[in-house]
């Protein structure tokens, strides 16, 4: 199994009557609440984490994008990057990732991480995603098109990488006649693409048919399940190739303290900051057309709650995140090795407003008595 | 409620159904982002004294679901079809909000092809106030606050706004609201909207509700400053949809309104 050190950069001082007060952490989450005199000290204190966790010998650290939030304040996780690849020597550099139907031009991702991929030697991973629903709200961009541009700017981008320029481009959302992209990657083809997601059907269909890595993220340990099989079956069915455990990632918040019990104790408060105040996103969720109408339906179907309805107990024993002895939680990630054929973890050690000592702590045990023992596992 | 009729159409490839009935010169009605799907008390009424036409959208209820339909441009044409396919000549155009930028821009694109234009509560005026709520973070959030912004007497919200709507009007309602949004996400209106207003030739009633909470009333003043022959009603009890609130002030100032004279 391989460890990846996943930040996402929340902004931990949200006012103490946020719960009562403000429906959403998102979009109009009045930004007064930012202070960047704090600022200044909380990015360098989440920066130096990333660049720890290489010391620790996690494989990979990663960051991603968002907007207009408290949730997890890295508009542009490509800068975050840029200064990773300075403090680090061999880790890769996970960008999980840019949210590309965002962005009015796709080239600038092509070329920011292509000149990532070469100041760092090759260490690059590029995720790509659709962003949030909330991020459609605050880039006033057409939700209707969220998937119609992800899969045209993706296939922009790799063209960018793979092939000689200057070419041209003709799509329904970008038109381009000297697509030319100076630098090109160093990695080849090109630098890892990743894809992270909720394992909608047409997502997981899309990451098998490229075998591109396919992260669930925050989600009941039962729909990781499903989503593997439905993966590893469309390899096998549809695409004819078997997937590898390196193609089956899990993006699960996890804690590690001496006994279960402090660990339940000591992640609690910080475990609902994120789910409960990080991930409160009102009415802004899910606008008109982000999803399709199966997944709608699907969605519907299944009933499930919305994280702020999600109890602390629930969120441990659905699976959305791993808390207890590092005992517990080498037995919770073999299952992942041995009965979901997931290869990837994708965790960290920060989670909401979590305490810089209990952080620490989490790094350090984990790093020294969980990731040893799956270490040599080979992922069936 | 009068006898009414439902034509399926097919124009050039998009199923369109069109619900008519009534006698008298031809009137179309369009709905706006909720509507569709349904011979409403005010078609009836409009129907003792015109023979309405009222179709559903493409991307609306009983119609297809054409995705590549994203601009007023494409259904301001699908409707010159349509009109061309019914021989519906000189029509009495009523287009309520987002039906109502509708038949603006189609009065622009045609100035001489209507009758009437009725433009009720309709977006598609370049002005922003603050007060203005976000429409489709508005409507997902639903409640109080957005029935307030639609309907001036709760009582009449009730019926149209069902408080626990089932599986089948959850997802109908997703897809007019992503319908609505491959037109209006990035703004409600279109820049040039003004100039091309200018090229109206039609009378023009103006007629919005003084508590309309999406568009507010100074859109209506707006709307009929730029448009040359127009007139402007607000009617003061009632909010945004009008031809559910004062179905009776819709016929009648529409029948107070001339028809444009044949060129």
């Amino acid at each position: 199994m391989k460890f990846y050190y996943f930040h996402l950069m929340p902004w931990p001082l949200l006012p103490e009557d946020f719960d009562t007060k403000y429906d959403s952490a998102w979009v109009d989450l009045p930004n007064s609440l930012y202070d960047p005199e704090r600022g200044t000290a909380i990015y360098n204190q989440y920066i130096d984490e990333l660049v720890a966790a290489e010391g620790y010998g996690w494989d990979g650290i990663c960051v991603n994008e968002h907007h207009q939030n408290a949730y997890g304040t890295m508009p542009s996780p490509n800068i975050i990057a840029a200064m990773l690849t300075q403090r680090t020597k061999k880790c890769q550099i996970g960008i999980i990732g840019n949210a590309l139907p965002l962005h009015a031009d796709p080239l600038r991702v092509a070329e920011e991480i292509a000149m990532l991929d070469v100041i760092s030697g090759g260490r690059i991973i590029s995720g790509f995603v659709r962003g949030t629903g909330m991020e459609y709200y605050s880039y006033n961009v057409n939700p209707t098109w969220s998937r119609d541009r992800f899969y045209e700017a993706h296939d922009l981008i790799i063209k960018a990488w793979t092939e000689p320029g200057p070419f041209r481009w003709a799509g329904k959302h970008y038109k381009h006649h000297y697509v030319n992209i100076w630098p090109r990657p160093l990695q080849k083809p090109h630098p890892p693409i990743w894809l992270p997601g909720t394992g909608s059907l047409e997502t997981v269909d899309y990451a098998a048919s490229k075998r591109y890595p396919f992260m669930m993220v925050f989600s009941p340990v039962e729909y990781q399940r499903k989503a593997y099989d439905l993966y590893r079956r469309l390899a096998e069915e549809k695409y004819g190739y078997e997937a590898m455990p390196d193609q089956l990632a899990f993006c699960v918040p996890t804690y590690v303290a001496e006994t279960d019990e402090i660990a339940r104790k000591e992640a609690r408060s910080s475990i609902l900051w994120l789910f409960h105040k990080g991930l409160k996103t009102g009415a802004f969720g899910m606008p008109p057309g982000y999803i399709t109408e199966r997944s709608l339906g699907a969605m519907m179907k299944s009933g499930a709650k919305g994280f702020g309805e999600l109890t602390y107990e629930e969120l441990i024993d659905e699976g959305y995140i791993i808390v207890g002895s590092p005992a517990t939680v080498i037995e919770k990630l073999n299952y992942y090795a041995e009965r979901l054929h997931a290869g990837v973890m994708v965790t960290g050690a920060s989670w909401g407003d979590m305490p810089r000592e209990l952080v620490a702590k989490n790094m350090e045990l984990f790093s020294t008595q969980v990731m040893p023992a799956l270490r040599g596992k080979a992922v069936s | 409620m009068s006898n009414y009729e439902e034509l399926t159409l097919d124009i050039l490839g998009v199923k369109t159904c069109v619900r008519k009935g009534g006698s008298g010169p031809p009137l179309v009605y369009w709905h706006g982002a909720g509507g569709g799907g349904a011979w409403h008390a005010h078609h009836a009424l409009l129907a003792e004294h015109f023979t309405v036409y009222a179709p559903d959208h493409p991307g609306w209820s009983d119609s297809d679901n054409p995705e590549w339909m994203d601009a007023m441009l494409d259904y301001a044409l699908h409707y010159d079809s349509l009109f061309r396919l019914l021989n519906i000549e000189r029509p009495t155009l009523v287009g309520h909000s987002l039906g109502g930028w509708m038949a603006a821009t189609f009065a622009a694109i045609y100035p001489t092809r209507l009758a009437r234009l009725v433009l009720v509560n309709a977006a598609g005026y370049p002005f922003i106030t603050e007060e203005q709520p976000d429409f489709f973070a508005a409507a997902m959030r639903g409640g109080e606050a957005f029935s307030k912004a639609l309907f001036h007497n709760p009582e009449i919200a009730k019926t149209y706004m069902p408080a626990n709507p089932t599986p089948e009007e959850r997802m109908l309602r997703f897809r007019h609201m992503t319908s609505t949004a491959r037109l209006a996400w990035h703004c409600w209106f279109d820049e040039k909207m003004p100039q091309r207003l200018a090229r109206l030739q039609v009378p023009t009633l103006v007629l919005w509700g003084a508590h309309d909470g999406l568009f507010p009333p100074i859109l209506a003043e707006k709307y009929a400053a730029a448009i040359p022959n127009s007139r402007l009603v607000i009617l003061p009890e009632c909010a945004h949809m009008v031809p559910f609130e004062d179905k009776e002030a819709l016929l009648r100032e529409i029948l107070e309104l001339p028809e444009a004279p044949l060129s």
